[in-house]
């Protein structure tokens, strides 16, 4: 047995340990964690050998120490409160939910605004779920609903050892007026399960701002998992910016399964991270629902991002869009591979789909694999990516107006994120993310001066007097 | 005696094809001075846009032989943001889209590298919101252009009244504009006539590289070149333009 397989095998029983005894007081729960655990035991741990690890280095998970966070918050809450406060946005301060190190609390959370319509809880606490029946209603029919068709090894790693986390919850026809904030916050150097259930009633509408914040040099595995469930005609904006420690590891899972009529737009900016992993299934199961589906990954050094979507066409007049773009610098390397699937009998699906690379090393390296399969006639799909460096042209006009070749390679980096970035309509985090995009690649004075006035957004003073409120 | 901007003494230019060198400019003379209006025409792919490209220092175009002096100095041996902030403007035939860069914000990254590179003060956000509503005014144009992003989603018109904008901005002291002109409706012909006219003076200069007469009713040229073949075959004023437009190249020949 060499040293990996070793590793493996030790991972594998350090879950297994963990699992053990970890059954939740909730019904619901407690058999999707069977199911997840029997899945386990049968499972081996994933290797390069299967199409969708084929280009992961599992060093990075590997090498992490198996510590597993614990249950509850390791900080007071006066302590944690001066914390989190730093990475709060004003236009969602009064709208916030927040977990440290994986521990979802409901006091850390701050909703000014009246909770009519709106449930925020904690899924797996029984004393909570008691009070609201209908919480607990939502838990019975929607946590992990797809866990017998789950084969990712860390979707069900996430189940069998998840002890909390949050149901967002919106009855039929709510609206969020103001942008909701989740804070996911991280400090120590754990291997923690983080998990969110997401139920958009029919005709509601959800804004979601989701940050993944990891402090100073932690170095923790971080193993999440969202599910997304939009009832009919819901509507459903989620943001999602990644800025975790450069030393962590951080895998992703995202679920969504989307009724008739309505619409999801998942917009993922991921900065941060050594390692970074997303695993998107979208499953559009109602006629007439669209799926927006983004995604600007940023990296430089030696570190990675790997992406892998999946959109299930099931159901007929169906809809989605991708777009995503990497921006990679000096060795970095990243993979795109998503899959369009179109089944038997979704006539009329739209779909499309696209990669979108900006090389600005000649050592940084993009696997990138955009592929549909499509199983019925009658559908209209198209993808494509692409892979390049500065465009010449571009960067001459530049530089003929005076910019420096620096300014001008700043310029155009910036333009090239900013389709994804300017999609963000809180206007402080939208900055925070143009920011971190030009903060992970490497530094250039010139350029950081071209960020920072781009980033103000100005606007012509006469159109500004038109539009104060 | 009045100063000459430029001073071009048998500029040889090629560009790679394929791998070949093919040479476009083949030995060609000009020279400019303060306060004159030159105007560039000349039958398709006789090298006027490729003149203007290598002023600029489009990095295509190889300089093999000759010189070009620019308020005395080696202009050769610039960089393109050099040779801009030294007052050397090329409005482009076709001006590139930037997509979300907003255009104020570029406009004044612009003129600030050009103070900085004069070692002047750059301009600050409010001053420079008055510096430019003076500019766009003359061009009739709308406010809410400086808030669209660079050229993205411009008219063909709009993009070149951009241009002009731009030159109102940096005041070089030689305006190249590479068939400003084309595309442009008589209104819009008419507004950016007017821009020009606004900046030129007498310590500056423009040259025109147009193929039609209709721009040097508006603009009048004190020179008319036509250019063939690489090398300018024929200068005159401003009726050589009126003869060229209505018996065509042949009687340059």
């Amino acid at each position: 047995m060499n040293s990996t397989e070793s590793l493996e095998l030790s991972f594998m029983e350090q879950i297994a340990r963990a699992s053990a005894g970890n059954l939740s007081s909730i019904e619901a729960i407690s058999q999707a964690q069977i199911i997840a655990q029997q899945k386990l035991n049968s499972a081996q741990f994933p290797s390069k050998r299967d199409e969708a690890w084929k280009y992961f280095d599992f060093r990075d998970i590997l090498d992490m120490d198996f510590i597993q966070a614990p249950a509850t918050l390791s900080l007071s809450q006066s302590q944690l409160s001066e914390l989190i406060d730093k990475y709060v946005f004003k236009e969602t301060s009064e709208n916030l939910i927040v977990t440290y190190n994986g521990v979802f609390s409901l006091e850390l959370s701050n909703f000014k605004s009246s909770l009519e319509g709106l449930t925020i809880t904690n899924f797996n606490s029984s004393e909570e779920l008691a009070k609201n029946p209908k919480a607990h209603a939502l838990v019975k029919k929607y946590f992990a609903r797809n866990i017998k068709n789950e084969n990712n090894f860390f979707n069900l790693v996430n189940t069998s050892l998840i002890s909390n986390g949050f149901l967002l919850a919106l009855d039929d026809n709510y609206q969020t007026t103001q942008p909701i904030q989740v804070l996911h916050l991280s400090d120590k150097n754990e291997f923690s399960q983080i998990r969110s259930l997401i139920f958009a009633g029919k005709n509601s509408k959800l804004d979601l701002l989701v940050t993944y914040i990891g402090l100073k040099d932690a170095k923790y595995l971080k193993n999440s998992v969202v599910e997304a469930y939009l009832d009919a005609g819901a509507q459903v904006k989620l943001r999602k910016i990644q800025n975790e420690s450069k030393q962590a590891t951080v895998l992703y899972n995202f679920y969504a399964q989307l009724e008739r009529d309505s619409k999801l737009e998942f917009d993922s900016y991921s900065f941060g991270a050594k390692c970074s992993r997303k695993d998107l299934t979208i499953d559009i199961i109602g006629s007439n629902a669209h799926a927006d589906i983004n995604g600007l990954y940023v990296v430089n050094g030696a570190r990675k991002s790997h992406q892998k979507i999946r959109i299930n066409h099931l159901a007929p007049n169906s809809t989605s869009n991708q777009m995503f773009k990497g921006l990679l610098d000096d060795s970095a390397r990243a993979e795109f591979n998503g899959l369009i699937e179109v089944a038997k009998g979704a006539t009329k699906t739209d779909s499309t789909q696209l990669n979108k690379n900006l090389l600005l090393s000649n050592s940084a390296h993009i696997d990138s694999r955009p592929q549909l399969n499509i199983l019925n006639d009658d559908v209209k799909c198209s993808h494509g990516s692409t892979v390049g460096s500065l465009d010449e042209e571009q960067l001459f006009y530049l530089e003929s107006r005076g910019l420096s070749r620096q300014g001008a390679r700043a310029i155009l980096t910036y333009s090239f994120c900013q389709e994804l970035i300017k999609r963000i309509s809180i206007k402080s985090a939208c900055n925070y993310a143009s920011n971190l995009a030009f903060a992970n690649i490497s530094k250039q004075e010139e350029g950081n001066l071209v960020f920072g006035t781009l980033a103000e957004n100005s606007k012509f003073k006469r159109y500004r007097v038109e539009n104060v409120d | 005696m009045t100063e000459t901007i430029i001073s071009i003494k048998n500029l040889h230019a090629h560009i790679d094809e394929d791998g070949k060198p093919r040479e476009i400019l083949k030995g060609l003379n000009l020279e400019i001075k303060a306060g004159e209006v030159h105007a560039i025409m000349g039958p398709n792919g006789s090298g006027k846009s490729t003149l203007s490209k290598v002023l600029a220092g489009h990095p295509d175009y190889e300089v093999t032989e000759g010189s070009i002096e620019f308020h005395g100095k080696n202009l050769l041996e610039l960089e393109p943001d050099a040779r801009a902030n030294s007052g050397l403007f090329l409005a482009f035939q076709y001006p590139v889209e930037i997509p979300g860069v907003n255009n104020l914000s570029f406009l004044r990254m612009s003129y600030n590298s050009k103070q900085k590179y004069l070692g002047k003060e750059e301009m600050d956000p409010l001053d420079f919101d008055d510096f430019i509503e003076e500019k766009i005014n003359i061009l009739k144009m709308n406010t809410s252009f400086l808030d669209r992003n660079l050229n993205e989603g411009f008219s063909g018109g709009e993009k070149k009244k951009n241009e002009i904008l731009q030159m109102l901005v940096l005041n070089p002291s030689l305006a190249i504009l590479d068939e400003t002109d084309s595309g442009l409706d008589i209104d819009a012909l008419r507004i950016v006539a007017d821009g020009i006219n606004t900046y030129k003076s007498s310590k500056n200069a423009v040259l025109l590289i147009t193929h039609y007469q209709r721009l040097l009713d508006y603009v009048q040229p004190d020179f008319v070149h036509v250019l063939a073949g690489g090398v300018i075959q024929q200068t005159g004023d401003k009726n050589l333009a009126l003869e060229l437009e209505k018996s065509g190249y042949a009687v340059s020949k």
